[in-house]
């Protein structure tokens, strides 16, 4: 059988259109179509070229993989360089790509860093659990931990195109909650967060101010995160050309 | 991506442009997978996608070599996916033959220092 109809060859050579899909986001459509018809061009050639010297699938995967992954900062580096060309040809659709994949950017940062700190409080409180240092209501415990899935559920929904919405959607709570939470919970239960809880106190002569600090800081995300669904609204690709390129 | 010096050329844009004038005497025209088994030399080690891809984007912009889609019928009647056709022009020929030229004067120099040195 010709190594062109071998599931391996052909899963591969969907590797690499995917990862092709990836640097080519955001780029004029014309452009990436040309990036990936070559890129079909050569793995066809390639696969008749490994049948003619009688290569196996699997030594075929192997060299196709090779030349994606050394191939790979060219690739980005081209990608790059083709953004630049499209801003300069058309500076509208490349302020549009910079303020989606900023967008973006925020969202995941976003996600990380409350699943950080999810995870982070949540670590302590089962510490303090197991060193029978139950000063930690449960009610208080769980919500940590719930907050906390949240947020790792919604980081990787943030991640795709598609589900960005609905990670939106998943965040939205930790975003409010978390920090004030985890502000409590830690003043509860460890020396360093009593400190700096005494501090801040001290400093602005407020009881309680990190907690209202972060019920603050949770607020304005919350609200960040709003304006964010709204740009990513709707979820599906039928938006126009230009933001569709956006995608990332 | 990265910057050429004025009127010099990248070794592997060279050997595209080496390779290319071989099959463009033959074919007619050349395109991609041809290069990079040519450029491949005995071990047969392809060159990356990427890289491949991005200095012959890099040369077309620079007019070294100029880009054509094969025709959708040829493709079909092969059964395979359409190519994309490049041919060196006259200032990718002119290039490529300037960078032989100094590299060949580079050689000479540095021929004349060792034997001086030895000497």
């Amino acid at each position: 059988m010709s190594l062109l109809h071998t599931r391996t060859f052909t899963t591969t050579a969907h590797w690499v259109l995917a990862w092709c899909a990836q640097y080519t986001r955001g780029l004029p459509e014309e452009v990436a179509a040309a990036r990936r018809d070559e890129l079909a061009s050569d793995l066809h050639e390639h696969a008749l070229w490994a049948d003619e010297a009688g290569w196996s699938a699997g030594r075929l995967r192997r060299d196709i993989v090779r030349r994606l992954v050394t191939g790979s900062i060219h690739d980005v580096s081209w990608r790059a360089h083709q953004l630049g060309r499209s801003a300069v040809s058309d500076p509208r659709h490349a302020a549009t790509v910079r303020t989606a994949h900023r967008i973006a950017l925020w969202m995941l940062a976003l996600g990380v860093s409350l699943t950080v700190l999810g995870g982070y409080t949540y670590a302590r409180i089962i510490r303090a659990i197991i060193i029978d240092d139950l000063r930690v209501p449960p009610l208080m415990a769980m919500l940590v931990g719930v907050l906390a899935v949240l947020s790792l559920v919604g980081t990787a929904l943030t991640a795709r195109r598609r589900t960005r919405i609905v990670g939106a959607v998943a965040l939205a709570p930790p975003t409010l909650l978390l920090g004030y939470v985890a502000v409590e919970s830690l003043s509860l239960i460890s020396a360093t967060g009593v400190q700096i809880a005494f501090w801040a106190d001290h400093l602005t002569a407020t009881a309680g101010s990190l907690g209202l600090l972060a019920a603050g800081v949770g607020i304005s995300s919350l609200l960040g995160l709003v304006a964010a669904a709204i740009w990513w609204w709707p979820p599906t690709t039928s938006m126009p050309a230009t933001e569709a390129g956006a995608e990332s | 991506m990265v910057k050429r010096r004025p009127g010099t050329l990248f070794p592997l844009e060279l050997d595209i442009l080496d390779v290319g004038t071989v099959l463009q005497a033959s074919e007619g025209s050349f395109y991609g997978f041809a290069l990079a088994k040519r450029l491949a030399g005995p071990e047969g080690k392809l060159a990356a996608h990427g890289t491949l891809y991005k200095a012959l984007s890099r040369m077309s912009e620079a007019g070294l070599i100029e880009e054509d889609w094969e025709d959708h019928e040829i493709a079909a009647a092969e059964g395979r996916p359409r190519r994309r056709m490049y041919r060196i022009t006259a200032v990718g020929a002119a290039a490529r033959n300037r960078e032989h030229a100094r590299l060949v004067d580079e050689h000479r120099v540095a021929a004349r220092v060792a034997d001086q040195g030895i000497a």
